[in-house]
């Protein structure tokens, strides 16, 4: 039987210029993505007398931000995750409730997990959000939605208020900011607004010198 | 008298080939890594090793930039409608009452007045609080009764009776006999919420035998 036509041979070959311009720009890829380059030296003693080589270590770390609130808080290793939570306050079973004061009987969401990190100094932490929850021309200023957290080292920003800061690790004096809690957010349910599903997104945004 | 509360139910891309010998397999990567299409795939890998990705619920951020994440916030408000007279509209919250109030006109102790006009010696209960609450625009509210009270056969008709409120603009009493008010709406015309004294009087025109007469009024608030 015949042999098989090769239609990539394995013989040497003259590379064209483009792809000798390729391989350099993978092999320089590479060199900057591996996170530990190490490099020998070797010494040839004859007779008595040490022998000594030396290696040269490096870490190379990036500078790492990253915000998780809801679900994506959760994801370890930290990672991106595009699923945005939702936060349901329901008076449909309690609708003599509405504009008194009162929690709703069916709350969804309501505790969210939120992490924060950063290995370059202070993290600043904001909320952006639209001036009101909308069910067609109706509204509810996002002002009535209250949020509090479970930790003191990592407060969370009112709606329509200023920037926080969590704390440093070590009390505030590290680099590194690793900081998780949960949020809980309240409906001030003040207003006696007509009847409707009333919707709205907030933004938090984690920025690091 | 009685109060209604009530709300409505509201509500990765990879192109694959079998290599068969470990040459063929050795053609293969060389022609993954160097073959012209491989260029935008090593494209796309440099490119998300970069720094720098945006708004999500969680984001990882190298190198500089921010790090943002979006939470959804939902309220569902359902339709309401409330409509008291009485001890029903002294509740708060809303909720509902099925007490029914009475207004009594009593003659017992000035027999000498019936069928003069004059009011009655004793009269309890005839001013009543009246509220209305609704959140989805106009409440219209109507009035049923009977044609007359009675006391077995003796009869006295409705027509006797009137109503007045001391919010006659806000919320007015609508007339026995098939009378329609309209509460005025808050600000933003959905929103009704509006409370009143509704004084009733008995004309006293009639000279009916005597008797202890009996009949009820509904009064039913509508909303779109």
């Amino acid at each position: 039987m015949p042999p098989t036509p090769r239609t990539l041979p394995l013989q040497p070959r003259a590379a064209p210029p483009w792809r000798l311009g390729l391989a350099f720009a993978v092999a320089f890829a590479a060199l900057l993505g591996a996170p530990r380059v190490a490099s020998a030296e070797s010494a040839h003693t004859v007779g008595s007398g040490p022998s000594a080589a030396r290696l040269n270590f490096r870490v190379l770390l990036a500078h790492t931000l990253f915000l998780g609130v809801g679900t994506g808080a959760t994801v370890n290793p930290r990672a991106t995750n595009g699923t945005v939570d939702d936060v349901i306050f329901d008076y449909s079973a309690n609708q003599n409730a509405v504009g008194t004061g009162a929690a709703p009987s069916q709350t969804l969401g309501a505790s969210v997990p939120v992490r924060v990190y950063g290995n370059r100094g202070q993290i600043t932490l904001t909320v952006s959000h639209p001036a009101n929850l909308t069910s067609g021309v109706n509204t509810i200023p996002f002002t009535q939605i209250q949020v509090t957290s479970s930790s003191f080292f990592f407060p969370a920003p009112a709606m329509g208020g200023g920037p926080v800061l969590p704390w440093r690790n070590f009390f505030g004096l590290s680099q590194i900011t690793d900081r998780s809690a949960t949020w809980t957010f309240t409906y001030l349910n003040q207003f006696n607004v007509p009847g409707g599903v009333y919707q709205g997104q907030a933004t938090y945004t984690a920025s690091m010198l | 008298m009685r109060s209604v509360a009530f709300g409505p139910q509201l509500k990765v891309a990879s192109r694959f080939a079998i290599a068969s010998t470990a040459h063929e397999t050795s053609d293969w990567i060389h022609a993954v890594l160097m073959s012209r299409q491989s260029l935008l795939m090593w494209g796309a890998v440099l490119l998300l090793s970069a720094a720098g990705r945006a708004s999500a619920e969680s984001t990882l951020t190298t190198g500089a930039g921010a790090s943002a994440a979006d939470l959804n916030f939902r309220v569902v408000i359902p339709r309401v409608l409330f409509m008291a007279l009485g001890s029903g509209s002294a509740t708060n919250p809303l909720v509902t009452n099925t007490t029914v109030n009475r207004a009594t006109f009593n003659y017992s102790a000035n027999p000498q007045a019936i069928g003069t006009g004059a009011a009655a010696a004793t009269m309890t209960g005839r001013t009543v609080r009246a509220r209305v609450y609704g959140n989805n625009g106009q409440i219209t509210i109507t009035v049923s009764h009977p044609a007359n009270l009675t006391s077995g056969a003796n009869t006295i008709a409705f027509s006797q009776f009137s109503v007045v409120s001391n919010s006659p603009t806000n919320l007015p009493a609508p007339a026995f006999g098939g009378g329609t008010v309209n509460p005025v709406l808050g600000a933003g015309g959905r929103i009704t919420n509006r409370t009143a004294n509704w004084t009733y009087s008995y004309a006293n025109t009639v000279t009916p035998p005597a008797g202890t007469y009996n009949g009820q009024v509904t009064y039913t608030a509508s909303m779109m």
